[in-house]
């Protein structure tokens, strides 16, 4: 199902976060939410998960909904990654075959080894710890994933394991919510954009009518376009013909340096 | 000078940084690389005078490091807050080196107003959003106007036209002749350093140009970088619109 919120105002000790809210997140697909900092994104979500409850306003939602919070990979408390993965499963009274099964499909997921399950959680990596908060929240099975800047602070390479392993989930015909400043990342990854506005008056744009059809929205947001996407409109425009749009940095240099071919800037 | 001779942190047989030397001059913007656990937060912990290397020496300008001279904004905002105001942040660091009270607040507030957050005075730093505790934390700093500036990743929850605003400070101070140094994962903050140093498994494996950085190393690169590999260009600092702008008027 759709995720509906419908009106929504919260306040947070006398600050009005956002005020009258609605917005429809479509399910089973990547919707990215971007805006400046302090435009009320981790509110949003925690909304969503109904952590915290707004002053006004409805939210229809799931209700097996998981949440990775920014710094949930600081927050173990399991003397093991066992024992962490286990902890959930235990306390919903799954029998011993079903944690097991669990555990195993779900470090699978995330391309974690096997032989982590005897470590302490803050002997791993920083992007092998991310990789675990998300398998402690995927074992429950959720259809609907809630990801607040996931990628933050990661290596290139722990970077796409990442996403690619949320791109994975998702399409097993599940619904995720990412937010991020990343902009490289949203048009690799992303269906959909959610951009909130310090002005009120957010946007739902797919992400071909955001990077591509109207780049100026991005920039209505107070963002601004990653660089591959920003240079494939400037050659564009100066060229006066249309290349070929592409979701990645290397493609997109493919159809520029094509533009420029058939248009005589280079041979 | 900021001079490391043969430093050593280890926290065990396999984590920390290995036998490092190096020394940065006045005035270099050097950007610290390398993979997630590779040292890069404990070699600015060292340079800060934080921790105390088991073996090797860091001096600036000849003399052991410390603060204020050398300042360091963390990683992770909230290990660097003291007190219960956004106000308060920014005066503790300035009084606890003798900036008298009238300078202080100006100093206080030319600093938030650089990194927009002068709105947020009287705000406990808790209960700022992730990207604004990073501001808060950066104004602080740079409010105390360190010989060396040490920066942990500080825009890695910053969106992305704080990142712009970061990097024009960054320049701005590196007109004005200060020290610094940073670490980041974001590649397009690669274009701000004179010098890169890489870490891997807590030794130093790379000190170079960007040139050398991309043509020695299978490292992402910004885009201009690429950019300028794909046209045959040579491989420097310049923005992709520079790039553009001068095949065009080459043809
Ligand atoms: N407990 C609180 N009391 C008062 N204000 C708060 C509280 N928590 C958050 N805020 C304010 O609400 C606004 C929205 O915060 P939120 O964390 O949702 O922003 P965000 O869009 O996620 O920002 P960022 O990109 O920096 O993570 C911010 O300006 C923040 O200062
Ligand atoms: N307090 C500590 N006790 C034990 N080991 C530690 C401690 N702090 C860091 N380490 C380990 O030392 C190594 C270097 O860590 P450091 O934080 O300096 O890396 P980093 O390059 O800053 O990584 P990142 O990019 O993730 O911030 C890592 O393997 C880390 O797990
Ligand atoms: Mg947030
Ligand atoms: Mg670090």
């Amino acid at each position: 199902m759709d995720i509906q919120l419908d009106s929504i105002t919260v306040e947070k000790e006398q600050y009005t976060v956002f005020q009258n809210l609605s917005v429809t997140f479509r399910e089973k697909r990547w919707t990215a939410v971007v805006g400046q900092n302090g435009v009320g994104k981790s509110t949003l979500l925690e909304v969503v998960k109904k952590l915290y409850k707004p002053k006004s306003g409805t939210v229809t939602a799931p209700d097996n909904i998981g949440y990775l919070f920014q710094h949930a990979d600081a927050q173990f408390f399991e003397p093991t990654v066992e024992k962490e993965l286990q902890f959930a499963p235990l306390h919903f009274g799954w029998s011993k075959e079903k944690i097991q099964q669990g555990i195993a499909e779900v470090l699978e997921m995330v391309q974690l080894d096997a032989s982590v399950l005897v470590k302490s959680p803050y002997q791993l990596s920083g992007g092998q710890k991310k990789r675990l908060a998300l398998a402690v929240i995927l074992i429950l099975q959720p259809t609907v994933l809630l990801v607040d800047e996931p990628t933050a602070g990661l290596d290139p390479m722990q970077k796409k394991m990442m996403l690619d392993v949320l791109k994975k989930w998702q399409l097993q015909g599940n619904t995720l919510i990412c937010i991020t400043h990343e902009m490289e990342e949203v048009l690799a990854y992303g269906d959909d954009v959610y951009m909130m506005k310090k002005t009120g008056d957010h946007q739902m744009k797919t992400v071909e009518e955001c990077f591509f059809k109207s780049p100026d929205s991005l920039l209505e947001a107070g963002l601004a376009l990653p660089p591959s996407v920003a240079c494939f409109h400037d050659v564009q425009n100066r060229l006066q013909t249309p290349l070929n749009p592409a979701r990645t940095n290397d493609k997109l240099l493919r159809s520029i340096v094509e533009g420029m071919k058939i248009n005589g800037i280079l041979d | 000078m900021l001079k490391c001779e043969q430093v050593t942190y280890r926290y065990n047989e396999t984590d920390g940084i290995f036998n490092i030397s190096l020394n940065i001059e006045k005035g270099e913007c050097v950007a610290l690389i390398g993979l997630n656990g590779s040292g890069k937060s404990t070699l600015l912990h060292a340079m800060a005078g934080l921790i105390n290397p088991q073996e090797g020496s860091i001096e600036w300008e000849g003399e052991a490091v410390r603060p204020p001279k050398v300042g360091i904004v963390f990683q992770h905002p909230d290990n660097q807050f003291i007190t219960t105001s956004v106000l308060d942040e920014m005066v503790f660091g300035l009084e606890n080196i003798g900036i008298p009270r009238e300078e202080m607040l100006e100093r206080a507030l030319a600093a938030l107003d650089q990194v927009g957050m002068r709105w947020a005075l009287e705000k406990h730093p808790m209960q700022l959003s992730g990207g604004e505790k990073q501001r808060v934390a950066l104004a602080a700093i740079l409010a105390m106007e360190p010989d060396v500036l040490l920066l942990d990743e500080v825009t890695s929850m910053l969106d992305p036209v704080a990142r712009e605003h970061f990097q024009q400070i960054i320049l701005h101070l590196k007109q004005k002749g200060w020290t610094i140094m940073y670490t980041t994962h974001l590649v397009e903050e690669y274009l701000m350093a004179d010098r890169f140093l890489m870490l891997d498994h807590g030794e130093l494996v790379f000190d170079g140009d960007l040139e050398q950085l991309a043509s020695s190393t299978q490292l992402p690169m910004p885009f201009t970088v690429e950019l300028q590999r794909t046209f045959g260009l040579n491989v420097k600092a310049s923005t992709w619109k520079e790039c553009i702008d001068s095949l065009w008027t080459s043809n």
